[in-house]
């Protein structure tokens, strides 16, 4: 799924974290979410996967973590913060089974 | 076996390759990360051992060196960095610049450190890493193009709208001396001319996309240092303003100290009415429309405008750092604000520093200000202070080497020479590459960058003197820091050689670890400090590291970079001087104007300098046992092959 999030600078820490969470090593290439550039240079996207894929693990909203390791590298905590609300919200609207949080 | 040890930390490779014969070759980092940290500690090493002395920057015999920092690819806070070296054309000698970079991690993540290209390209390549997959692909279709249309039709040919390239523009083609490689759009290796370099191999642009990782070898000590420390540069002071505006907010302190070359250097003060009217922090309120930001950076100081009013509205792009204000809008009086917006696009698109931009044309308005040169030598162009339409048909002339720009592409010390016409006073420069800020008042600044082996660098010793307003415990860390009592009292001699020393240090060991030095106590006393990256570097690579070493290790490259430019150029004492008008003329205007520096004591405070480092105080070479003690007594030997041992 993908997300505005217009707060973004597209650093990217986000994706590095996430694979260290997954991996315990520092492969971005494997993150469950991934930050896209917008057309034109207008900002940046936050898609966030749903499945499990050859590319890399779904988004769990990092439930054995009091803050996900993506919030706590990113420069605008409340707004990613919010994204993981909306993307978890849908998962379970979806009848998908994911924690609560 | 030593060379083939399994590091951590390190992707473990370097890739080698001839654009010559498409020979493409790996090699173990493991051969030089242990005594020369990474990066362009690395890269000088490489240079000096494989170099001839009679290689110049243009030879396919030079080599061209990318590489990512030791700590780049991790969370550690900045370490966003990649390096360029090589042997450069502006002063033809030790090239080295860095940029925020994502083209370096994924070059970790593709299992590589560096890349060493040697050799030239029969026609125009590109080069394409991609795991295992390394391609010296056909560009001729990318030649010509500005960076932004580079990036564009990359990401078009290879079906990737989030790729990320490193290019050159057509100054980088054309041989601009002061060309430069841009990171995507906005983000430069500014300094150097490493683009005329890239551009003289005739390639145009390298993508990286790596599927690996960077595994470190204490992921829990790493972990824990590197979330504290992102913690500490976060809730630094000076946070909330860099965010907000970036390196333009120190506008204030470089009033403060006369820290603003306004038209080329002849005040040092932007005038009381046009700060109020070309403000870069208004300009930034206005037309911002979002951020900028790279990989593990505890900051985040880029933002994105669109401007919508005023003779550029319509253009979208990042803004500039203080360098543009300073070393173009100001230098160049220029008073319409979002002038500083546009000549950077101009310059990235270009493929141009914006120091060379600003020095060469800066020197040519003054020379047309004192009738050195008129219409006829400009093609009938008016070199007026403060014409923003000339400013940029020229920075675009100088790109494309047509009429003037020709003359103004070699950089404001080689057109003086070529002019001739008693132009070259007016021609501010360290060791031949432009000069952009004023250091007359700022006695740590200047003799960071007048000692600095690149060139009037200031990543490689400066201090920062514009710091208004620091607070009592801030003053006691930095007397603390540096071992001086008079650590921001800007207009003393005494204590500079110190601070310089130590920064040398500091400035080298963030740039091997690819460590954003505004995340550092460059900027910010409360920031990122030796021991932190000794801390980092150890729990990621495995190898207990202290402070001490880091500056043992960043000593022994300081002195291999200097025993490269006196094995490469003439440069001796004369050549680390202030620039004549510095030296020579007092400070016409603002809170200092009067003040004049003291040739005698400036050479007491160089002499200091020279004995700190072990080096001869007449011709600034270093010593054999300066070179012993840092265990390169073959250095000592070459040296004195060449007659240039101290």
């Amino acid at each position: 799924m993908v997300f505005e999030m217009i707060s973004c600078g597209g650093c990217r820490t986000c994706e590095i974290a996430c694979s260290y969470k997954h991996t315990g090593e520092f492969a971005p290439s494997v993150s469950s979410l991934k930050i896209l550039d917008r057309e034109d240079g207008d900002g940046y996207d936050v898609f966030l996967r749903e499945d499990d894929a050859p590319e890399g693990p779904s988004c769990d909203g990092c439930q054995d973590r009091d803050i996900p390791l993506c919030v706590e590298y990113c420069h605008e905590p409340d707004d990613l913060t919010k994204v993981l609300f909306d993307f978890i919200a849908k998962i379970n609207k979806s009848g998908k089974p994911r924690p609560e949080k | 076996m030593a060379n083939e040890e399994r590091l951590f930390a390190y992707a473990g490779a370097i890739l080698r390759i001839n654009l010559s014969n498409s020979d493409i070759k790996t090699e173990p980092t493991s051969k030089y990360a242990r005594g020369w940290l990474g990066g362009p500690g690395i890269a000088i090493k490489i240079l000096y051992d494989e170099l001839k002395p009679w290689v110049t920057p243009y030879d396919p015999a030079n080599k061209f060196i990318l590489s990512a920092g030791a700590l780049m690819g991790t969370v550690a806070p900045g370490a966003c960095k990649s390096n360029i070296s090589t042997l450069g054309p502006m002063i033809g000698g030790w090239a080295s610049s860095l940029s925020d970079s994502h083209t370096g991690g994924e070059l970790k993540c593709s299992g590589y450190d560096s890349v060493v290209i040697e050799g030239k390209a029969r026609n125009p390549v590109y080069l394409y890493i991609h795991d295992d997959t390394i391609e010296i692909r056909d560009a001729r279709r990318l030649w010509g193009m500005n960076t932004w249309k580079t990036l564009e039709a990359l990401r078009k040919e290879l079906d990737d709208p989030n790729l990320h390239a490193i290019s050159i523009g057509p100054a980088g083609e054309n041989l601009v001396r002061g060309a430069c490689v841009i990171q995507d759009r906005n983000r430069a290796f500014g300094r150097c001319g490493t683009g005329a370099v890239m551009g003289s191999k005739n390639l145009k642009a390298i993508v990286a996309k790596g599927t690996g990782s960077v595994k470190v070898a204490d992921p829990e000590r790493f972990m824990a240092a590197a979330s504290n420390y992102r913690k500490m540069v976060k809730n630094a002071s000076s946070v909330p303003g860099m965010r907000a505006y970036g390196t333009l907010s120190c506008l204030p302190g470089k009033q403060a100290i006369c820290g603003t070359a306004w038209k080329n250097f002849q005040e040092v003060y932007i005038p009381d009415e046009v700060v109020e009217l070309i403000d870069p922090c208004k300009t930034i309120d206005k037309y911002r429309v979002g951020r900028q930001s790279f990989p593990g950076c505890a900051v985040g100081c880029g933002n994105r405008l669109e401007i919508t009013e005023g003779p550029y509205a319509g253009l979208k792009t990042d803004c500039n750092q203080w360098e543009v204000f300073g070393a173009i809008q100001c230098k160049l009086g220029m008073r319409e604000p979002t002038f500083m917006v546009k000549v950077n696009a101009l310059s990235n698109q270009l493929g141009m520093d914006v120091d060379a931009v600003g020095g060469a044309i800066g020197w040519a308005m003054e020379c047309y200000q004192r009738g050195i040169i008129d219409e006829k030598d400009t093609g009938g162009l008016k070199l007026l202070w403060g014409d923003g339409e000339v400013a940029l048909k020229l920075v675009d002339m100088i790109a494309r080497r047509e009429g003037f720009g020709n003359l103004l592409a070699e950089g404001c010390a080689r057109a003086a020479d070529l002019l001739g016409r008693d132009s070259s006073y007016y021609a501010i420069h360290i060791k031949g590459q432009d000069l952009y800020e004023p250091g007359r008042a700022a006695l740590g600044w200047l003799l960071g960058t007048t000692t600095s082996t690149r060139g009037g660098g200031h990543t490689t010793g400066v201090i920062i003197d514009a710091r208004l307003g620091i607070s009592d415990k801030d003053l006691e860390k930095a007397k603390s820091i540096f071992g001086v009592d008079n650590p921001v009292n800007h207009l003393d001699y005494e204590g500079r050689a110190k601070m310089v020393t130590y920064m040398e240090s500091m400035h080298r060991a963030a740039n091997c670890m690819g460590i954003c030095h505004f995340n550092t106590i460059h900027w910010d006393f409360q920031m990122i400090d030796l021991p932190h990256i000794a801390e980092m570097y150890s729990a990621a690579t495995g190898w207990e590291t202290t402070a001490d070493d880091l500056k043992y290790m960043t000593m022994r490259q300081l002195n291999l970079e200097k025993a490269f430019n006196l094995r490469h150029t003439s440069f001796d004492r004369k050549d680390d001087m202030p620039t004549p008008r510095e030296m020579k003329e007092p400070i016409p205007t603002g809170p200092l104007a009067g003040w004049k520096m003291d040739e005698g004591k400036y050479n007491k405070m160089l002499d200091e300098y020279y004995e700190l480092h072990g080096w001869d105080t007449k011709t600034s070479y270093p010593t054999r046992k300066a070179l012993e003690e840092l265990d390169l007594g073959s250095v000592a030997d070459d040296l004195e092959r060449i007659g240039k041992l101290g």
